[in-house]
C-alpha cells in the first residue's frame, strides 16, 4: 500500500513558512515542564488536516482510517502490536489461529461464540461470510477485493455468474472455511486487513449509503458514538467488548481540519494529544527544535517503517531501457544526503526490501560512486548524458527530495526537468504506458509478507496499464521465482529465498531503492503510554495510556 | 420592476448552465481517475475497472452530464464517491460555518472601513487621514494565512483567549479570530472607497446648500452625505459577500474551519469530483442571488434608480 498522498495546496507551505517567521523570532515555547499525573481514562484526541475518505471496512484503505477501523472492528486474526516486533498474527474473533490444510489452499476457523456487535447482537459465520463476500461486490466499490479474488468462486461471484463466493463456507453456527484457488501464505494477513472485518448485515441493509458514515456497527472495544462530517469523530468504550477491559482510554476523538502547525500547538497546551497526519505529523520547520528540546525531545517516538522510498525508471521508455543507463543511476544517488535532507526521517538502504520486512537480507550492488555512473552512461552511448523529465508528487517532502535528486543527476549529465503534479494525477501517469520516464515514489507495506513488495508493483501481471507497477518492470524469469517463493508452504525456507528475489529484481535496477521511512511524533505530555507500531495499523489507540 | 426581476432569475438559470457546463469539463477534463483514487493504490487493474463502471464513468461525457443535470433538476447534487453520502447535506452541513465566516467577515470589514472612512474624508490631510492611509494597505498587504497564524499564536496559543483553532460551541468563541482576520484586509478597501466617494459627494452644491440653510453637520452626514456615497459600497457589499459565501478557503484551512471552501479544496485533491460540481453551483447560485439583491437594493437606496 502506498501511504495516502494528502495533497497539499502551496498555502500549506505558506503556512509553514509563516511559522518559519514567526518562530524564527524564537517566541517558541522552550523546556515545558513535565507534570506527573495519575493513569487511565481520558479522552485520546488526535488531529487531521483532512476528513476521513471512508469509514467502510471495505474502503478504508490508507493511514488514517486503518487505526479507527482496528478501533471500532474485528477481524477474525490481528497483530500482536505489544510484544516483539509487533508483527505476529495472534487469534482476534477467531478462537485460535486456523487449520491449513490442502496444501495451504483451505483455511479452517473455529470462530469465538462471544462476539457481539455493539447492538448486543451475536457476530455468526453467516456474519462473517456476508462481511467477506461484500467486499467482493463490486457494487461496494472495494479498492481490496484484488487480494480476496484467489478465494474459490470469487471472480464469478464478482461476473455476476453466482449468487454466493462459493469459496467461502459457513460451518455451523461458529464455524468458518475459506478455499482459495491457489495456496496462499500470505492470506492470513490479507484476514488481517480492515477489509476482513465482521460487519452488521441488518444494519448495512437498513442504512444503505449512510451507513458507514452515521451508523456503523462493529465488535470492537470502541464504539461509534458521533460523526459530523469535517469536524469531528468521536468513539467511546465498548462496555460489552468480548476481549474484556481493552483499551485505557474512554474514548477516543479525531479532530477533523487541523493543519499540522495548529496541531503541533494544541500539543504543546495539551489540548490535542497526537497529530495523525503521518509520514510529517512533526512541522518539519520545528523538527529539530522539537528534537534538541530538552522536555520535548525525551517524548519524541520514532518507528522505523516497512516502506521504501525510491527512484522508478520506466523500462519501456528511452533511454531507460537501457540496463546500463538504469545502472548509471543507481550509482548516482548519495542518499545519505537525500536522507539528510528530510532531517534524518528517514534510513538510508540499498535493498527493495526494508529491514524490518521478514525476509529481509542485506547486500549492496550499486554503491554511490559517480565515476562509474558517467562512465557507464558512456558505454550505453550517451557519453554527454541525455534529457528527460522527473516526475514527482506534491505531497510532504516530495518536491525537495525530487529536486535533489535532479540536482545529483545532473552531476553525471543527467538533464532532467522536474515536473510536480498532484497525487491523484500521478497515479493515472504512472498507469499510462510510456508517459513517466523516472519518477520519485514510494511503496508502503500492506502487511509484513516480503510478497506485497513484489507481486503488486514489480510482477508481470502489475504492468498494465492502470496500476502501480511504475517502472513498468516484467521479468518472467523473475516473476517465476517470486510466484514459487509466494506459494511455498514452508515459511522459514521461503523468507530465506526473498533476498535472492530482490537481489534478481535490483540486478535488472528498475528502481533505485533510496531510504526507508522513519515515522517520528510528539504525543502531548499527557499521553504516558505511546508508540507507534510497525504494523499496517501504524497507531494502536486502545494500547495507549493518558494521564487525567 | 417584477419584469427586471424575471428578467434577472432567466439570466441567472442561464448562468448556473453555463457554469455548469465548464465545471463539468473541467472537472472530467483534469488528469487523474476518481476509480483509482478511491480503489487506493494497491487495487488491480480490474478492480479500477468495476468501481469506474460503478460510477457510471466509463459512459460518453455528454451522458454523465445530462444525467447529472437531470437529477439536479430533482435537487439531487449526487454521492461523494469517496465517502458515498449525498452531497447536497454534506455542502449544507458545512454551508453555516462558512456563512458565520462570511458575515463575521463582512461585519468587521464594515464597521472598521466605514467610520476610518468617514473620518479620514472629514479630516482630509489630517494625520489621521494619513496613518488611516498607512493601516488601509498594511491591511491590504498582510497575507490573510499569515495574520492567522500570528494571532492564533499570540492570542491562542501565548495568551489563551482563544481556541486554538478548530470550531464549537459557543460559535462565537472560535469565530472571532477567524472573522477579524477576513474582514481587516477588506476593511482598507472600504475606508479607501467611501472616503473617496464621500470627498465627491462634499463637493457637490447641494452640500453647500445643506449648510447654508444651517444643517449640523452629524445631519448633512446622515441625511445627505451617506445616501448618496453609500452605492459603490453596496455594489462591494455584493461582490464581498458573495465571495465569502463561496468559501474562503485559506482563512478556513489557517483556523481549521469546517466551511465549505475547505471541503472544495479537500475534494480537489481528492478526485470527489460531485463534491467540486456541488459546491461550485452551489456557490456560484449564492453569488448570483447575492447580485440580484444587491442590485435590487439600489432601488431602495437612490429613489432615482428604477427598473
Amino acid at each position: 500500500m502506498s501511504i495516502q498522498h494528502r495533497w497539499r495546496r502551496s498555502v500549506t507551505a505558506a503556512l509553514a513558512a509563516g511559522l518559519v517567521c514567526m518562530l524564527s523570532l524564537q517566541i517558541a515555547p522552550r523546556g515545558v515542564q513535565a507534570q506527573a499525573h495519575r493513569a487511565g481514562g481520558g479522552t485520546l484526541i488526535i488531529d487531521f488536516i483532512a476528513d476521513f475518505s471512508s469509514l467502510d471496512t471495505a474502503r478504508c484503505y490508507d493511514t488514517q482510517c486503518y487505526p479507527f477501523m482496528h478501533a471500532m472492528y474485528d477481524q477474525l486474526v490481528g497483530y500482536d502490536t505489544e510484544h516483539g516486533t509487533g508483527l505476529n498474527l495472534i487469534p482476534d474473533a477467531a478462537a485460535a489461529m486456523p487449520r491449513i490444510t490442502n496444501g495451504g489452499r483451505t483455511f479452517t476457523f473455529k470462530l469465538r461464540q462471544d462476539v457481539r456487535f455493539w447492538n448486543g447482537r451475536l457476530a455468526t459465520a453467516d456474519d462473517w461470510v456476508y462481511s467477506f463476500e461484500r467486499v467482493l461486490d463490486p457494487k461496494t466499490q472495494a479498492g481490496a477485493a484484488s487480494f480476496w479474488q484467489g478465494i474459490v468462486g470469487a471472480k464469478e461471484f464478482i461476473a455476476g455468474k453466482a449468487k454466493h463466493v462459493s469459496g467461502i463456507k459457513a460451518i455451523g453456527k461458529f464455524g468458518l472455511r475459506i478455499d482459495l484457488v491457489d495456496p496462499d501464505p500470505t492470506f492470513l494477513y490479507v484476514l488481517a486487513m480492515p477489509f476482513g472485518s465482521v460487519v452488521d448485515r441488518n444494519q448495512i441493509q437498513k442504512y444503505g449509503k449512510s451507513y458507514a458514515l452515521q451508523h456503523p456497527m462493529g465488535t470492537g472495544p470502541y464504539m461509534f458514538k458521533d460523526y459530523k462530517i469535517g469536524q469531528r469523530l468521536t468513539l467511546v468504550k465498548n462496555p460489552h467488548y468480548f476481549g474484556g477491559n481493552v483499551g485505557h482510554v474512554d474514548a477516543i476523538e479525531a479532530d477533523i481540519g487541523v493543519s499540522t502547525e495548529t496541531a503541533y500547538l494544541r500539543i504543546l497546551k495539551n489540548q490535542a494529544d497526537l497529530d495523525g497526519d503521518f509520514p510529517t505529523p512533526i512541522p518539519p520547520s520545528e523538527f529539530n527544535n522539537v528534537l534538541s528540546d530538552p522536555v520535548l525531545g525525551k517524548r519524541v517516538v520514532r518507528q522505523v517503517q516497512i516502506a521504501t522510498q525510491y527512484i522508478a525508471m520506466n523500462v519501456l521508455v528511452k533511454p531507460f531501457d537501457n540496463l546500463l543507463v538504469r545502472r548509471a543511476v543507481e550509482y548516482a544517488i548519495n542518499k545519505p544526503l537525500l536522507v539528510r535532507l528530510v532531517n534524518g526521517r528517514g534510513q538510508a538502504t540499498d535493498t527493495f526490501l526494508p529491514p524490518l520486512m521478514p525476509g529481509y537480507g542485506h547486500f549492496n550492488l550499486y554503491p554511490y560512486n559517480p565515476a562509474k555512473a558517467k562512465q557507464l552512461l558512456a558505454q550505453a552511448g550517451y557519453p554527454n548524458g541525455f534529457s528527460t523529465t522527473f516526475y514527482s508528487d506534491n505531497s510532504s517532502d516530495d518536491p525537495r527530495i525530487s529536486q535533489a535528486i535532479v540536482q545529483q543527476l545532473a552531476g553525471i549529465g543527467i538533464k532532467a526537468a522536474l515536473k510536480v503534479l498532484p497525487s491523484p494525477t500521478m497515479f493515472t501517469y504512472w498507469g499510462t504506458k510510456g508517459k513517466v520516464p523516472i519518477s520519485w515514489t514510494a511503496w508502503y507495506q500492506d502487511f509484513p509478507d516480503p510478497n506485497d513488495f513484489f507481486e503488486p508493483i514489480l510482477s508481470c501481471a502489475s504492468a498494465v496499464p492502470g496500476t502501480f507497477n511504475e517502472p513498468w518492470y516484467c521479468n518472467p524469469k523473475v516473476d517465476a521465482f517470486a510466484h514459487k517463493l509466494k506459494i511455498m508452504t514452508d515459511r522459514a525456507a521461503r523468507l530465506r529465498l526473498y533476498p535472492q528475489l530482490d537481489r534478481m529484481m535490483m540486478e535488472d535496477a528498475p528502481v533505485v531503492p533510496v531510504f526507508n521511512s522513519v515515522f517520528y511524533a510528539l504525543p502531548s505530555s499527557k499521553l504516558t503510554k505511546f508508540f507507534i507500531s510497525a504494523s499496517p495499523w501504524t497507531l494502536v489507540f486502545q494500547d495507549y495510556v493518558k494521564a487525567a | 420592476m417584477l419584469r427586471y426581476v424575471i428578467r434577472r432569475l432567466l439570466w441567472m438559470l442561464l448562468v448556473l448552465l453555463g457554469i455548469s457546463l465548464i465545471t463539468y469539463a473541467l472537472t472530467y477534463l483534469m488528469p487523474g481517475d476518481p476509480a483509482r483514487r478511491i480503489a487506493g493504490v494497491g487495487a488491480s487493474a480490474d478492480v479500477v475497472r468495476s468501481i469506474r463502471h460503478q460510477l457510471g464513468l466509463d459512459r460518453p461525457l455528454w451522458v454523465q452530464y445530462t444525467t447529472y443535470m437531470g437529477n439536479l433538476l430533482h435537487g439531487d447534487f449526487g454521492y461523494s464517491y469517496l465517502q458515498q453520502v449525498s452531497v447536497l447535506p454534506l455542502i449544507l452541513a458545512r454551508f453555516p460555518v462558512t456563512a458565520q465566516l462570511a458575515v463575521g467577515g463582512l461585519l468587521v470589514e464594515l464597521l472598521i472601513g466605514l467610520p476610518t472612512g468617514i473620518i479620514a474624508a472629514y479630516k482630509r490631510g489630517s494625520i489621521f487621514d494619513r496613518v488611516a492611509t498607512l493601516v488601509s494597505l498594511a491591511g491590504l498587504s498582510a497575507p490573510p494565512f499569515w495574520l492567522g497564524l500570528i494571532l492564533l499564536f499570540f492570542l491562542a496559543f501565548t495568551i489563551p483567549l482563544f481556541p486554538i483553532g478548530g470550531y464549537g460551541d459557543p460559535a462565537i468563541r472560535y469565530m472571532i479570530l477567524p472573522c477579524f482576520t477576513l474582514g481587516v484586509g477588506g476593511a482598507a478597501v472600504y475606508t479607501r472607497t467611501f472616503r473617496s466617494t464621500i470627498l465627491d459627494v462634499l463637493d457637490q452644491p447641494y452640500i453647500r446648500m445643506a449648510r447654508a440653510k444651517g444643517l449640523s453637520e452629524p445631519v448633512i452626514l446622515f441625511r445627505h452625505v451617506i445616501p448618496n456615497a453609500i452605492l459603490p459600497i453596496v455594489t462591494q457589499i455584493g461582490i464581498d459577500l458573495g465571495y465569502f459565501l463561496g468559501g474562503v478557503f485559506i482563512i478556513e484551512q489557517a483556523y481549521g474551519l469546517p466551511g465549505i471552501g475547505k471541503q472544495a479544496v479537500d475534494a480537489i485533491g481528492q478526485l470527489d469530483i460531485p463534491i467540486i460540481l456541488g459546491t461550485v453551483l452551489f456557490a456560484a447560485l449564492l453569488i448570483v442571488i447575492s447580485n440580484i439583491v444587491i442590485d435590487l437594493s439600489y432601488a431602495l437606496i437612490d429613489p432615482r434608480i428604477r427598473y
